[in-house]
Parts: structure tokens; sequence; C-alpha cells
């Protein structure tokens, strides 16, 4: 919020020298005349250098933050807890996994709440298969989402198919009757092109609003996108840098589910299955809920690895479910007031992992973006290290890794059988579906054990899955973190 | 390396849940809650194998043991304990009409065929140190502690743990001979 050295370069109020460096470079590089012909961007640079020369100063940095006011300097109210599967690591003469689960808790509760301005832009699909009862069905959803915005909130609708155009310009919420007469006139027909609907969606929103304003797209498609995907990543990518996270909607079975999640995760958002009109109404109803309740938003991991220690997967169970490409920095969305967001890692310790007193897993920092406060960038210190033990004794894993464990081993079945279907073992896939079933049953998920074995038997008579029960398998066996309460005691 | 005791796959050191089958990873031998209600003064004493810290609570048929008993069945649908003694192997099943080879425990009397128990079920070997279950290729599956386990491989049992051939339930209790 406002203006201010450390908001021009995007720096929490505690950085450090070597950081306010590295943001100085990379936002002149940017902003430089030369790189940047535009007359905006010139001034953009002058306040860039202007900041910099106070800021690298130490003297002239204390002079300037001893004239701030007090609120600036508050610590941010966010906790980091990390929890290892192992309480010492033992050292042996071989492999080892160890996991840790990350959760990031804020602080600040729903009370606290201050209510920054939401822009929300759906990009709709309308290429010909939408045409009839999808298209329908999205747009009688497009009440229910006015309906959960605030009436100041700004929504904006573009469409495409090979091509895109906006149906509604930046509107706020509560003109319902003008949003809903234009998308009225909308009409299903012509390809799938992504990126074309991306792109208007992303400029739309980039011109509109400040800076603390909640930027979301949403994109609702039925089905592939053709050619485009390197480029619709690296418009994900850009999004995730400006904070804009996309959540993806598909519908019916003919999307491709492992694009739309790489798509989705790799700008902070999240990828759902849509079967019918209820996931719809259930999608609108938990994320809207939430919109207005974000505390920071671009929350992103940064990090270095310790010595002989691989991260090999990295999966975000809060807010939504989400495998997470494995580089840094790991995107992992936004952070809610009251709430948690969290993540598990699994390490792979080599024999060779460096000695010392402790094993460093990783090092790095959180980075995250806070629009309602006065030095909107915060970065909380990230250092996971664990006391070698001598005596080789095996520690008991904390039950929160094991209970997230056991629904992340039943996802990794999942994805298991898909591969092994890609690689045509249609007899492995088989029996990785059995087990799955198996653990879905004992835990008293009766009905999409069913669905997994159906999948079980359609593949061994056909050699392929059947497009429903891929999604559906997929998508369920991931919400099943979602059910974590105490009614999913075991029987 | 860990071996998975479901379906021996190898994982690595550390692994929580085996990657092949999903099963839980019992490297860690006192995590397993058992929720078995206590009904009678407990007549067993000192498991022969397991080598649990604390002594198991189950719910006994008012039955007294004989001496020399060493493994019970308590089939726990009909509350009846079945006493095994004297051999180092048993095969259970149900016995029906021209059935070549009977099962040593026919479970017939206790609606085995509605339960889905087949003819040879699975077998049950009792060593000095260690008592084990294989299932014999049955139609509908044996499960250990709710777990399938996988046809014609040993499955090491403990005192207290709950067997399902089909959907009959039947909890093992050792006791020192």
């Amino acid at each position: 919020m406002g203006r201010n050295y450390y908001n021009t370069l995007k720096l929490p109020f505690d950085a450090t020298a070597e950081e306010i460096r590295a943001a100085y470079f990379e936002a002149a590089r940017k902003y430089h005349p030369d790189a940047n012909p535009d007359a905006e961007a010139q001034s953009v640079f002058i306040e860039i250098q202007e900041a910099y020369e106070v800021l690298s100063n130490l003297s002239r940095r204390q002079a300037y933050d001893s004239s701030l006011p007090d609120q600036f300097k508050r610590k941010k109210p966010i906790n980091l807890e990390v929890i290892s599967s192992e309480s010492s690591v033992r050292a042996l003469d071989e492999d080892q996994l160890i996991y840790l689960l990350v959760d990031l808790i804020c602080g600040k509760t729903v009370d606290d709440l201050i209510l920054s301005p939401v822009h929300v832009c759906l990009i709709i699909d309308r290429s010909t298969s939408m045409r009839g009862r999808r298209l329908d069905m999205v747009v009688s959803n497009v009440r229910h989402l006015l309906q959960k915005l605030n009436s100041k909130d700004i929504v904006s609708i573009v469409a495409f198919s090979d091509r895109a155009e906006i149906v509604v310009q930046p509107t706020e919420a509560n003109s319902i009757h003008s949003i809903e007469s234009a998308l009225t006139l909308l009409e299903a027909s012509g390809g799938t092109e992504i990126l074309q609907g991306l792109k208007a969606g992303l400029d739309l929103i980039r011109s509109n609003g400040s800076s603390e304003t909640l930027k979301q797209l949403i994109l609702i498609t039925d089905g592939h996108t053709y050619g485009d995907e390197a480029a619709c990543l690296a418009l994900a990518e850009e999004a995730r840098l400006e904070g804009v996270p996309i959540n993806a909607l598909g519908i019916g079975e003919e999307w491709n589910d492992s694009f739309l999640d790489r798509l989705a995760a790799s700008s902070g958002g999240n990828a759902v299955y849509v079967r019918g009109p209820e996931d719809l109404y259930n999608f609108i109803e938990d994320k809207f809920q939430s919109i207005n309740v974000i505390y920071a938003r671009q929350v992103d991991l940064h990090y270095q690895l310790g010595e002989g220690v691989e991260l090999t997967y990295a999966f975000r169970i809060q807010p939504d479910t989400t495998p997470l490409e494995i580089r840094s920095p790991l995107p992992l969305g936004n952070l809610d007031y009251g709430k948690k967001t969290s993540l598990i890692l699994e390490f792979k310790v080599s024999p060779m992992a460096g000695r010392g007193p402790a094993l460093n897993f990783i090092t790095g920092k959180i980075l995250m973006d806070i629009p309602s406060s006065p030095v909107s960038a915060a970065r909380i210190d990230l250092d996971a290290q664990c006391p070698w033990n001598t005596l080789q004794a095996v520690s008991r894993p904390p039950q929160a890794i094991l209970k997230a464990m056991s629904k992340l081993s039943l996802y990794s079945l999942q994805e298991k059988a898909k591969n092994d279907m890609a690689s045509g073992d249609v007899r492995k896939a088989t029996l990785h579906l059995e087990y799955l079933a198996t653990h879905l049953l004992a835990q008293g998920n009766r009905e999409l054990a069913k669905s997994v074995l159906l999948e079980a038997d359609h593949i061994q008579r056909t050699n392929v899955y059947s497009k429903e029960g891929e999604k559906k398998i997929k998508y369920e066996t991931r919400s099943l973190f979602l059910l974590t309460g105490p009614e999913q005691a075991q029987p | 390396m860990i071996l998975c005791p479901n379906c021996k796959h190898q994982e690595l050191t550390g692994a929580l849940f085996c990657s092949e089958c999903g099963a839980q990873l019992h490297e860690y031998d006192d995590w397993t809650t058992q929720s078995f209600s206590k009904d009678t003064p407990d007549a067993v004493s000192n498991p022969v194998i397991s080598s649990q810290p604390t002594k198991p609570k189950i719910s006994m048929s008012t039955d007294t043991i004989p001496p020399d008993e060493v493994v019970g069945l308590l089939v726990i649908d009909a509350n009846r304990m079945i006493h095994l003694r004297g051999r180092s192997e048993y095969t259970l099943g149900r016995v029906s009409d021209d059935q070549p080879i009977v099962p040593d425990v026919d479970l017939t009397e206790f609606e085995a065929y509605l339960q889905g128990v087949s003819r040879l079920h699975a077998a049950l070997k009792i060593g000095e140190q260690r008592i084990s279950i294989r299932d014999l290729g049955s139609s509908n599956g044996t499960r250990v502690n709710g777990q399938k386990i996988v046809p014609n491989v040993d499955y090491p049992l403990k005192h207290g743990d709950a067997i399902a051939l089909g959907k009959m339930k039947i909890q093992i209790v050792i006791s020192l001979p």
C-alpha cells in the first residue's frame, strides 16, 4: 500500500544489502530506458534509482527508516512450522527418504480482515464442443459467482475459440443484469486455443485495478489446446510473477488434465475437474468464499538444497491440492486470513550427505506479497535441519506426516497406474488400481473404490482408460486431502 | 532398503508407505493402535512372538483355555473360540460335497459359504518363534488387519491380529504352551 522505497523495489522491510542490490538490478533491467523506451518506464526507472540510492546506503537507509511510521516495522504475523518424518537422521550407507511437512500459518484472523479490491476475469471457452448444455451451465453459474462477490468487486469476461474477444469489460459485480445480457449473446463455434484466451484475460486484468487489487483468472474449458502449450505455460509463469493465479476448470472428459495442472500450478492456482453443474457450483462456493480473505499472494519458496540431498517430490496439500514441479521457486499460491498453506516435501538423502552436527536439508526463503500491508513484500526464512542420530534408533514419524502421506500414497498409486498405462503395461496398471481400491475400501470410501475397480475392469477389457474414469480417479484421490476432519476417523 | 511386508517391493529406508501397493510400512513396531474391548479377565499372557512392550487387550470368549493351548481362533461374529493344538500347520476352509481334500479347520458351521470362505482358503503355520498365515489362492481373499495379503506368500501374525477370510472375521489369540 502506498509508495515507499521498499515497495518500489518490492523488498521486505528487513531486506539485506544483498537483496537490495539484486532487486535493484532486476528492476533496472526491466525499466532501463535502453531496454524499455516507454515514457512511463522512464519515470519508474527514476523512482527505482532514487529508492536504491537511499536503501543501499546504510546511514541514509537508517534515516529513512526512522522517518517511517511504526506500523511499517511490525513483524508480519506469519508463522512457519516444519515437521520432519524423523526426529534425527540415521547415518546410513544407503539412500534414505525423509519427509518434511511445511506449514505456513497466517496469524491474522478474518476479524482483522482488511478488504482489498478484487478483480476476477473469467476466460470462457466457446468452442463448438461447448455448445448447448456446457455453455448453459457456465452461464447460469456466473450469476452465482456474482452473488458471491462483494458489490464493488470487479468482474470481466473473455470468451475464446481460435481467437478471443472481451464479452464483458471490467464491471462492478452488482450490475448482474448487464453482465447476464452480455452473456446471452455468447455463441459456441470454432476451435480451442487457450493461449488466445489467456492472453486477452491477462492483458485485461493487467490494465485494470491498482497494485493492491487481488486479481485472479479463471479458465473454463472442455478441450485440448493445440500447439500453444509451451506459450501458455510461459504466460502462466508471467502471471505468477505479477501475482495473478490461474484457476482452471476442466469440463467433461476431453481436456488435457496434465497440461491444465501444470498451467494452474505454475501460476500458483489449481485445476479442478467439473463433471456436472454441482461441481461448478461447489468450486464457486469454495473459491469465492475466500477470495476476499487472501492475506498474502504470490507466495513463493526459493530454496537451495543441502549437500547430498535431493528434493524428489513436492505436493501442496493446502489450500488446494496440486503436485508442484520441482524447481526453485516453488509456487505456493495464496495464504488466507487465519488459514495455512501446507506442503509435503520428499527428500532423498544420499550417504554422501554433508556431515557436521546436523543435516541441512533445505535453506531458503518464502517471499510473498501482502497487499494490505504498508510494506507489501515479506520474507520468511526457511532453514530445515535435522541432527544426526548416532544410536541408529528408529523414531516414529509424527501423526501429521503419516496422515498426509497416507493420502498422498493413494494419489501416487493412481499416478503409477496412469504411467503403467502410458507404457502399455495393463497388468501392472490393473494391479495398482486394485491396491488403490483396497485402501479406499479400508478407509470406508466405497463409492470411489467402486469406480476404481470398474476402471481396472475397463482397462483389462479395452487396454485403455475410460476418459471419465481416469479424471474422476485422479481428482477424487486428490480431494481426499480435503476430508481430513474428525469425520474421517478410522472405522 | 526395507521390504514391503505386503507385496515384497523394495523401498528406500525412511519411506512411510509402499510405492507399489500403498501399504503402510511397519518399520515401527509399536504404533498400531489396538482397539479391542476387554470384557473378561485376560487369560492370555506373554505373547510368544509379539515384541510389543505392552500387553494388548483383546476380547475373549468365556471358555477357559486348556493349558497346552498355543493358538486360538476367535470367530468374532459367533464369539466362539476354536482351539488349535498339536500340529504345526492347519488349513482353514469349509467342507462341501465331493471335495477330495478337506481343510483341517472346517468353518461351515459359521456360515462360511455365505461369508465367502473358499473350500481351501488359507493355511496357518505355527512355529516355535513365528506364526504365519498364507492365502491359498482363495476366491475372496484374506486380510490381515484390514490389509489384503498376496496369495501364496506367508504373512507373519501376532497376538491380537484380526484376519478376515472373505467376510469372516477371526482374531488370533496366542498364549504360551
